[in-house]
């Protein structure tokens, strides 16, 4: 049997990792940052809506994962973590002073997708134009991978409710990329 | 959610059971909307896949928070580590003593921030005496400390290790500073833009910038320096006082929103006409567009008693600032204590009748909270009412079997006559013979001085009393039952409360309301959503109806109901 020890990083769960990283082993914490970098920018860029709050709330979920590591409880890392980096997305939101349209910038587009500006532009365009509790949800769902479950976990609301606003989102959404849809399939 | 709709759901989900599977599919093959409904959906989910797939976490930002946050976890290891040598029994002993000095639930920073704290104000206490507030101190290495240390309380991912201070470590710093300093304007640009590029790029730390720019102030006249002993008005008193999120992060919930407290930074910026640009430095134009224009635009730099700082603009050629993000100052008040003054129209119709009403209103609102505020509401509701008013009925007299008068004459005889003095078929004098009794008319009864008397058909079947006048009339009195509807004027007692934010500038609210009218009770309620196109004007529109029990009318509830308009203002 394998020791602890032994067990590769990119193989232990979150919580080990985490729990390692309590003890102050930074491979630990540079681990679950690559885990969770992505998944975590994407949230705030698409939920907030705005490049430059996205940056912030970016810097605050991490910076808030180490002020209040003491008070992980060992219970699932990501449903813990996300609500951290959900309360930053709210608290910047609040805070925003009026909402700035969204701009793709081109720094933020992988080199390889440079021809699907106008694509992310519309998908942005389209999401910005949700109600907040869906777009959150869609958001959760479609780009995180999260299922049901996790998202009431996330966000607080029953299962019922989050299926619900990602099926509203969902039709919203396909309203509102109507073209790029229909585009999207007459080109494949 | 349609059946169509769940199986739909469920197929996309993976939830979907072998069963409803083979319904579904039939339903596909039957169905080509649903088909075409699954495919757009299939579609909308490969579009959002690439979406994600165009999205990549700028590389400076990734490797920025990793090497920082991934320090302090690193930083872990050393305490742990130090923690279990034997010398630091010692520690613990501190520890312990210090429980005695402060209470179980304040602990570590906290605890550290408030010893700290004491000594400063015991120096803040004895500072008069050895420092003079005329002496300039700009060059002075508490000062720079101290904005460093303040520096550290805007930026926590800046702090590490001996730079860390708290935020009341910063303000007692502050605060025990003389309040006059001389200057350099290029200096201090130049720190500012230090500070900027510690912010955007973090080559270069906040402290070390801020204190650059302490030790530039000193030595030259090119910054007219100037102190105040009064409060800075743009200063926000309240977050000041506040808890710094220091304090906050040691005391609050990961879990809640306790974190949507600001950090109080001492450090302001301000534009020539003293409209706030920007209270903390770290949130300072992220673009680097700051530094374009700064060597003509900063004009003076004061201290104020409580140690805020305060760098004004616009002192060169410019006329204004559009390069820098505005702050207006009454921000924070827009969901708090505010006071809002409003006015709606409404339009409807009443309980009894489909006629369209027209009722205006004038409210004052006093904010609670973020979703809760409480108001006097005053102005005019249209309501239905029924009761019984005394009519006259005006009969000629020759229509009146059997009357007779006795008139006394002047000579003290009484005579008995027929009060007409004709005949009845030539009918009563001054009124055509053969004329039907009739009612007083609307004008009649205008003329008369009751305007509250209605237009009334008078049968002459009233009951009451009888007078027969000597001009040849008959006037009955009786009661009539009226019906109708009466525009009052009443005033209440409301609260509000937002239901939901749709958006920034959306919201959902609704409003009770109990107040009174001129004999009566009157309930209110309304559903009404509020549009923000200014930070001090929102417009409200809604559905409403209020309800009316008069005092004097038992069983008689009568209300109203309709749509509403309005605007408010904040103050």
């Amino acid at each position: 049997m394998k020791q602890k020890d032994d067990i590769p990083r990119s193989e232990r769960t979150d919580s080990e990792l985490f729990l390692e990283a309590q003890k102050g082993d930074a491979a630990s914490f540079n681990e679950i940052f690559h885990r969770y970098e992505k998944k975590v920018y994407v949230y705030c860029l698409r939920v907030l809506n705005d490049q430059e709050l996205a940056h912030d709330a970016f810097q605050e979920a991490f910076m808030r994962l180490y002020q209040h590591r003491d008070r992980y409880d060992g219970r699932t890392f990501m449903a813990w973590f996300f609500t951290i980096v959900r309360n930053v997305c709210l608290n910047m939101r609040r805070n925003r002073k009026q909402t700035v349209p969204f701009e793709t910038s081109r720094a933020n587009l992988s080199h390889d997708r440079m021809p699907d500006v106008a694509l992310h532009q519309e998908v942005a365009s389209a999401l910005a134009k949700l109600p907040e509790d869906y777009r959150e949800a869609i958001v959760l769902y479609e780009y995180e991978g999260y299922a049901y479950k996790e998202i009431a976990e996330i966000t607080g609301a029953s299962i019922a409710t989050v299926k619900i606003r990602i099926y509203r989102a969902r039709k919203m959404l396909r309203s509102l990329l109507f073209r790029v849809v229909h585009d999207n399939d007459e080109n494949r | 959610m349609t059946r169509i709709d769940k199986y739909l759901e469920r197929y996309l989900d993976g939830s979907i059971t072998e069963q409803e599977m083979t319904e579904f599919r039939d339903l596909l093959e039957s169905d080509p909307r649903l088909y075409a409904q699954l495919s757009e959906t299939l579609e909308l989910r490969s579009v959002l896949h690439d979406d994600l797939l165009a999205i990549e976490v700028p590389a400076s930002l990734s490797s920025s928070v990793m090497s920082r946050v991934g320090a302090d976890f690193a930083a872990l290891a050393e305490i742990s580590s130090e923690s279990h040598l034997p010398g630091n029994d010692v520690e613990e002993e501190e520890e312990r003593r210090r429980a005695l000095l402060f209470p179980a639930f304040i602990s570590g920073r906290m605890a550290g921030s408030m010893a700290v704290a004491m000594v400063m104000l015991l120096m803040i206490g004895l500072t008069p005496t050895l420092n003079p507030p005329t002496e300039s101190s700009a060059a002075d290495p508490s000062f720079i400390a101290a904005l460093g240390a303040v520096a550290n309380e805007g930026l926590p991912l800046q702090r590490s290790g001996a730079e860390e201070a708290s935020g009341s470590e910063a303000a007692s710093a502050l605060s025990a500073l003389p309040a006059t300093s001389e200057g350099s304007r290029s200096g201090a640009v130049r720190s500012i833009r230090s500070v900027e590029r510690g912010t955007i790029e973090g080559g270069e730390s906040l402290s070390t910038a801020v204190a650059t720019l302490s030790a530039d102030l000193s030595g030259s006249p090119e910054v007219p320096v100037s102190s105040s002993n009064e409060f800075f008005p743009e200063v926000n008193t309240a977050e000041l006082d506040a808890p710094n999120e220091m304090a906050l992060a040691a005391t609050e919930d990961p879990l809640t929103l306790g974190g949507a407290h600001r950090s109080p930074n001492p450090l302001l910026l301000i534009d020539r006409n003293r409209s706030l640009l920007e209270s903390t430095l770290d949130r300072f134009d992220r673009e680097g567009e700051v530094e374009s224009d700064l060597d003509n635009v900063l004009a003076d730099v004061a201290t104020d008693p409580r140690g805020v700082t305060l760098f004004t603009f616009g002192g060169g050629e410019q006329e204004d600032l559009p390069q820098l993000k505005m702050i207006e100052p009454v921000e924070e008040k827009e969901s708090h204590q505010r006071i809002m003054l409003g006015g709606t129209l409404a339009s409807g119709v009443t309980s009894s009748s489909s006629g369209i009403t027209l009722e205006g209103s004038a409210y004052l609102a006093l904010g609670l909270g973020e979703k809760s505020r409480i108001g006097l509401e005053g102005g005019s509701a249209t309501f239905r009412y029924s009761r019984d008013v005394q009519v006259e009925i005006i009969t000629p007299s020759s229509r009146v079997s059997a009357a007779r008068v006795v008139v006394r004459g002047s000579d003290g005889q009484e005579e008995e006559s027929d009060p007409t003095g004709l005949s009845p078929e030539q009918g009563p004098r001054g009124a055509d013979p053969g004329e039907e009794p009739r009612g007083r008319t609307a004008e009649e009864i205008d003329a008369l001085g009751n305007r509250d008397l209605p237009q009334v058909v008078a049968t002459g079947e009233d009951a009451g009393a009888r007078v027969n006048r000597t001009d040849g009339y008959q006037v009955s009195y009786g009661l009539q039952s009226e019906a109708g509807e009466a525009s009052r004027p009443y005033g209440l007692i409301f609260y509000d409360h937002t239901v939901t934010s749709l958006s920034d500038r959306l919201n959902l609210n609704g409003r009770l309301g109990v107040g009174g009218t001129d004999g009566g009770v009157v309930l209110s309620a309304r559903a009404y959503a509020a549009i923000s196109t200014h930070q001090n004007v929102a417009w409200t529109i809604g559905v409403g109806g209020s309800m009316l029990h008069e005092f004097e009318q038992e069983n008689d509830f009568n209300a109203n109901y309709g749509l509403n308009a309005g605007v408010e203002f904040g103050f």
